[in-house]
């Protein structure tokens, strides 16, 4: 089921962009990932459109007041909050939905570019099954040209330079860049910094862009190119989308303290 | 505090959860498995093991515990009793048959997924960075060929000539000695399996829905036939008959002279290895797990389920027959003449 709904149609539709950009396997994971973020652009707008509402209510006053007045009162500040919602339009799940339904649109994603990096016999065999026959030629398709730029995008990334006895990871780097830069836009201010939730974020917002360095810099270079990109363009959709404040994403409150 | 948890829990599951999706943890190939005399020694998952044939008993494993390392090729083995077997890791082994001590010669610049060949004490290995090595047994280079693609194929020696196919759809001719090129002949296909030497030619299969015969002596391609789907690997001859299957799971006995078809036969699930011939008759494994031992005009003498999951060529030893598969709780099993279990080799920790 979730093979033939997500997995293959995203194989297919990844192989044939590779097909017409000259078996450019780079170019095509580059340019099936801003379709694929493109098509579920609807999605993301109404995921920022709730989370802004969310923070609205969070600077509301009223809001600030029923949590002091009602601390100790769960059900009573749940009601509050529910009355809020609707006399300022939010819908609670407005910003969680969309997330949800993308979820598994992005797990399709990253493993369809993981499937169409075969570099084992079971890899290849399983390639072979999800490829369209009247759609596409397997036999024009083997072997992936898996070479983009530097990388073999089969393995995982590193740049060696002359002068270097070691490898840099250039796009597991890339990755804990942007997956810092694109947590930071994502989240909305907090009209206390202190409160719980802030401070979640805060710390995910730290901790998340280690684990992806991690996840790129031990598998596939193509992962990490799908990592990056994806990265860069959700920046770019928050931006286009009103969400971003490039003076504040670039600012970092470490440096600052140190200076 | 509470948060930190939460956090490190969120993190957790996201790491499970991508790791996951990459198929890490998931068998990436079957077993390769060489057999000799009373000891069968296999490559699989995190190891090469050596097992005693006639009861299953592990007798060694390398390394002795379990490392990064995933070998797939089935280790070749010297005549001076010595195992030579690359990994996903890239890098190639040398170990003792007996003891099962072992050491690395060589790091190539991606995996070695073909089986080595060693002739009077040169390796010949084709490595998925697409150079076929030639090599001592110290791993001293002798000489390298660049393809221009993958190499998963293994090489084939016949008369200090190395026949390699390639995934860049050639089949390569090698002067053994030197290095340098005879000829080589696009197949119009990926060439992944094995390739196979009788009556002057090369057999083999291609990605393009092929079974390819070619001249040894200039590499043109005498005949091919197009199966219904890839053939992945070369076929089995027997008296002038061709045997193979596709990944469709369409298995075909073919006339040599004309390549009509004899018979076919339709099995449940891909067929990736080359048929094994034996008096009795052809002996197929298919993805869906089961063993087919057909007679010579086709005809079904039975088909058991004996695994998930079969790829691999079924191996004889001693007279038994011997599947590598690529069970949850086993990697051997091993057959009397009349299909019976004997012994299953546990997958080992």
């Amino acid at each position: 089921m979730w093979d033939s709904i997500i997995i293959t149609p995203f194989v297919n539709v990844l192989l044939y962009i590779y097909t017409i950009v000259g078996q450019n396997f780079g170019i095509a994971i580059i340019l099936f990932t801003i379709l694929i973020r493109l098509v579920t652009h609807p999605l993301t707008a109404q995921q920022v459109k709730g989370s802004k509402g969310m923070a609205a209510l969070q600077s509301d006053k009223r809001w600030i007041e029923a949590q002091k007045k009602y601390k100790d009162d769960k059900e009573k500040l749940a009601q509050e909050q529910m009355a809020l919602y609707k006399e300022l339009g939010i819908n609670p799940f407005a910003s969680c939905l969309p997330t949800i339904i993308q979820f598994p649109i992005i797990i399709g994603l990253y493993q369809s570019v993981m499937l169409t990096l075969a570099s084992s016999p079971i890899e290849m065999l399983n390639l072979t099954k999800h490829v369209y026959p009247g759609f596409l030629s397997i036999s024009q398709l083997i072997p992936l040209n898996s070479k983009f730029l530097w990388m073999n995008l089969g393995l995982p990334e590193r740049l060696h330079l002359s002068f270097l006895s070691f490898g840099i990871p250039v796009l597991a780097i890339l990755v804990l860049i942007t997956t810092y830069l694109q947590s930071k836009a994502m989240t909305p201010p907090s009209a206390n910094p202190n409160d719980q939730s802030a401070q979640m974020s805060k710390m995910m917002n730290l901790y998340m862009p280690f684990l992806m360095f991690y996840l790129a810099f031990t598998f596939s270079s193509g992962l990490s190119l799908y990592f990056v990109t994806s990265n860069i363009v959700g920046i770019l959709q928050y931006a286009a989308l009103g969400m971003v404040d490039f003076k504040k994403m670039f600012s970092f409150p470490i440096l600052k303290k140190k200076a | 505090m509470k948060n930190k948890l939460l956090i490190v829990i969120i993190l957790i599951f996201t790491a499970v959860l991508f790791s996951g999706c990459t198929g890490t943890g998931v068998s990436s190939s079957w077993p390769g498995i060489t057999a000799a005399d009373d000891v069968i020694y296999t490559s699989y998952g995190s190891g090469v093991f050596a097992v005693n044939a006639q009861n299953g008993t592990l007798l060694w494993r390398y390394p002795e515990k379990a490392t990064k390392s995933s070998f797939y090729a089935a280790p070749a083995l010297t005549a001076d009793g010595q195992l030579v077997v690359g990994d996903y890791t890239h890098i190639l082994h040398v170990i003792d048959a007996k003891t099962g001590q072992g050491h690395e010669i060589f790091t190539a610049e991606s995996k070695w997924i073909g089986e080595s060949v060693v002739v009077d004490g040169t390796i010949y290995a084709a490595n998925a960075d697409g150079y076929l090595y030639a090599m001592d047994l110290n791993g001293n280079e002798l000489w390298k060929y660049k393809t221009e693609s993958l190499l998963w194929s293994n090489p084939l020696i016949i008369d200090s000539v190395v026949y390699q196919g390639g995934m860049d759809h050639f089949l390569y001719a090698i002067d053994a000695s030197t290095g340098s090129l005879i000829w080589k002949t696009d197949c119009g296909g990926a060439i992944i399996g094995n390739l196979v030497n009788a009556d002057g030619n090369i057999f083999l299969g291609t990605m393009a829905n092929k079974a390819v015969a070619v001249s040894k002596a200039d590499g043109k391609i005498i005949w091919q036939y197009t199966s219904g789907s890839a053939v992945w690997s070369g076929p089995a001859i027997r008296e002038g008959n061709i045997y193979f299957g596709d990944l469709d799971g369409n298995f075909y006995a073919l006339a040599e002279a004309d390549q009509t078809v004899l018979w076919q036969y339709k099995a449940n699930g891909a067929i990736v290895g080359t048929p094994l011939l034996l008096d009795d008759g052809i002996y197929i494994t298919a993805e869906d797990g089961s063993l087919i031992h057909l007679d010579y005009t086709g005809k079904l003498l039975y088909s058991k389920p004996l695994a998930e999951k079969l790829y691999g060529t079924p191996v004889t030893v001693n007279g038994k027959l011997l599947i590598g598969t690529t069970n949850k709780d086993s990697i051997l099993i091993m057959l009397d003449e009349n299909g019976n279990q004997l012994w299953v080799l546990p997958q080992p920790k």
